[in-house]
């Protein structure tokens, strides 16, 4: 996992400036692990100059900070459906989408909240006159997604900013969210010591002192974590819970944060689904445990820990590279339930999992459902999100969903987990040669196993069995 | 852009009303738009208030009544009425 870092020098002003932005003058730059995202160069080709660093007044982005504390950390759920990104589809949003409209995104997406979530995930936005790449943060419970691209130069920026070489822009970041959480705060603290340090800006300091120390401890509030995760509405279905059914609230808030709005149209289904399931009951020691119980390296990239739990399943079914049978069939062979599909488009597919059983439940609503490599897809992937969240906690009730709305990391093990339990990988190597050839994976073969060309091609690019994406 | 038409842009720019004060109680950050730009106005906390403007993406409520503005030409260029 990487790190965030930023770096301040404190330098001489410009001599044009003075008060508070001369009081906090310097140079500062940002880095996620070993890659600089502030390299720039003046705008006009003929000064020289290639830095690592930005110059000027520092006090606007530590105002951001302590403004947007508790959304950088907390904000989880999105106004825009985060499966539309990946290959062929919108980027996740940054300053060149919103200077457009943001008119890449589905038109249901609600303007003004999309206006409001880029402000307050968008490092720096309209509060310092420096110029930044668009770094956008995506927040999940335990890590923070970094979106760094570069920004809308209609602005007119005084500086271009260069992508590290082996990592083009756009790039998404994954980081520790306690990481980010003290080196942003590290960050505020030295802005409002070096402001403190001149008269002229000591009263600054101090109305910034305030107001960060009530951003921290907003963000170290359960229940205002819970409030700004899943936005009013679906809050106080958690909050409900917590007075009738208060043994399954966390769960069911850590549910919410995959499901769109509509989730709030069956949520006494949910409160049936999850008092149920934390239910001691069933066969003990049941297959997917087992297979969870073997663990997944935490330490590897996310599709590279999907891909091991696919190969887990795979290897307990016996079945290493062959097509698999119908979903039902498979889910049956490693005890897990599958249930009456529900009416609802919060979600694609539902996993309930207690101590000793597991049950997944299919939408009856969504459109994508209704084809059979999608429904596949879709209830494989719900079956990776179960044994990745008995994996990394096998002590919790485990209640996600796999769907347009679902959280972007956990989606992107899911997918790989999905991908690699459908079509293994040996399989596109074995077939290299004629996938080369077609210049995509063949379409008997995407029939044969039961997933869509789409998601076939997707999966032999990365595993580079396909040079360009077909 | 000249001295005095950026005083009457600050002069007739709308107040976030999401940005609060700064630390003298002065509005934090105002908007405006002319000739296809949008600005916003930061304050940088003095007394009496001086604001940093520069363009920038309008991610506010105030979205929809900036990009009104922006369709303003300079060369015709008359400042909106208060209401």
């Amino acid at each position: 996992m990487e790190q965030f870092r930023i770096r301040i020098e404190w330098t001489e002003p410009d001599p044009d400036w003075d008060g508070l932005d001369a009081a906090t003058w310097g140079r500062v730059g940002f880095f996620v692990g070993d890659d600089c995202i502030t390299s720039n160069h003046p705008a006009d080709s003929r000064v020289p100059g290639d830095s690592e660093f930005l110059e000027g007044p520092i006090s606007g982005l530590a105002e951001w900070v302590a403004d947007n504390f508790v959304h950088v950390l907390w904000a989880i759920r999105t106004p825009f459906p985060i499966e539309e990104i990946g290959v062929n589809a919108p980027p996740i949003p940054g300053l060149r989408q919103a200077s457009s409209g943001w008119s890449e995104y589905p038109i249901d997406c609600d303007m003004n909240q999309m206006g409001v979530w880029q402000h307050r995930h968008t490092f720096g936005h309209a509060d310092s006159p420096l110029a930044l790449p668009s770094i956008v943060f995506l927040p999940e419970p335990r890590y923070v997604a970094l979106a760094v691209d570069y920004p809308n130069t209609a602005l007119d920026p005084t500086v271009r900013f260069t992508a590290p070489s082996s990592r083009p822009w756009p790039h998404l970041y994954v980081v520790r969210k306690e990481q980010l959480e003290e080196e942003l705060g590290t960050f505020i603290e030295r802005v409002i010591n070096q402001a403190s340090s001149t008269e002229e800006a000591k009263k600054w300091a101090a109305w910034l002192s305030n107001r960060w120390e009530r951003s921290r401890s907003e963000a170290a509030d359960p229940e205002t974590r819970i409030r700004v995760a899943l936005g009013d509405e679906l809050s106080s279905i958690v909050r409900d819970a917590r007075s009738t059914h208060p043994r399954i609230a966390d769960t069911l808030a850590d549910f919410l944060l995959d499901c769109s709005s509509s989730v709030r149209e069956i949520s006494s289904f949910l409160t049936e689904q999850l008092s149920s399931h934390l239910e001691p009951g069933g066969p003990d020691g049941a297959a997917w445990r087992r297979i969870a119980n073997s663990g997944m390296d935490l330490s590897a990239p996310l599709f590279e820990q999907g891909y091991q739990l696919a190969r887990r399943v795979r290897s307990f079914l016996r079945e290493e590279v062959a097509p698999l049978p119908t979903i039902t069939a498979l889910l049956a062979r490693v005890d897990v339930e599958r249930d009456e599909p529900v009416h609802t488009t919060a979600f694609r597919a539902a996993a309930f999992g207690g101590r000793r059983f597991a049950r997944i439940v299919p939408s009856a609503d969504d459109e994508r459902m209704r084809s059979v490599p999608s429904y596949r897809f879709a209830v494989s992937a719900a079956l990776g999100r179960l044994l990745a969240a008995a994996c990394i906690d096998p002590s919790k009730p485990i209640a996600t969903a796999h769907g347009r709305y679902a959280r972007l990391l956990e989606t992107r093990r899911a997918n790989a987990f999905a991908v690699e339990l459908l079509l293994p990988r040996r399989v596109l190597e074995v077939r290299a040669s004629v996938i080369r050839e077609e210049g995509r994976v063949p379409q008997a073969l995407c029939e044969d196993y039961g997933i869509s060309q789409s998601a076939a091609n997707w999966h032999a690019y990365n595993a580079g069995v396909l040079s360009l994406r077909a | 852009m000249a001295p005095e038409l950026q005083l009457t842009l600050l002069k007739e720019a709308l107040e976030d009303p999401d940005a609060g004060t700064d630390c003298h109680g002065f509005p934090r950050k105002l908007w405006n738009a002319l000739g296809g730009v949008v600005f916003v106005g930061v304050s940088a906390n003095c007394n009496p208030p001086e604001y940093n403007c520069y363009p920038e993406v309008p991610l506010t409520a105030l979205r929809s009544v900036l990009l009104e503005r922006a369709e303003r030409s300079v060369d015709t260029f008359t400042p909106a009425k208060a209401d």
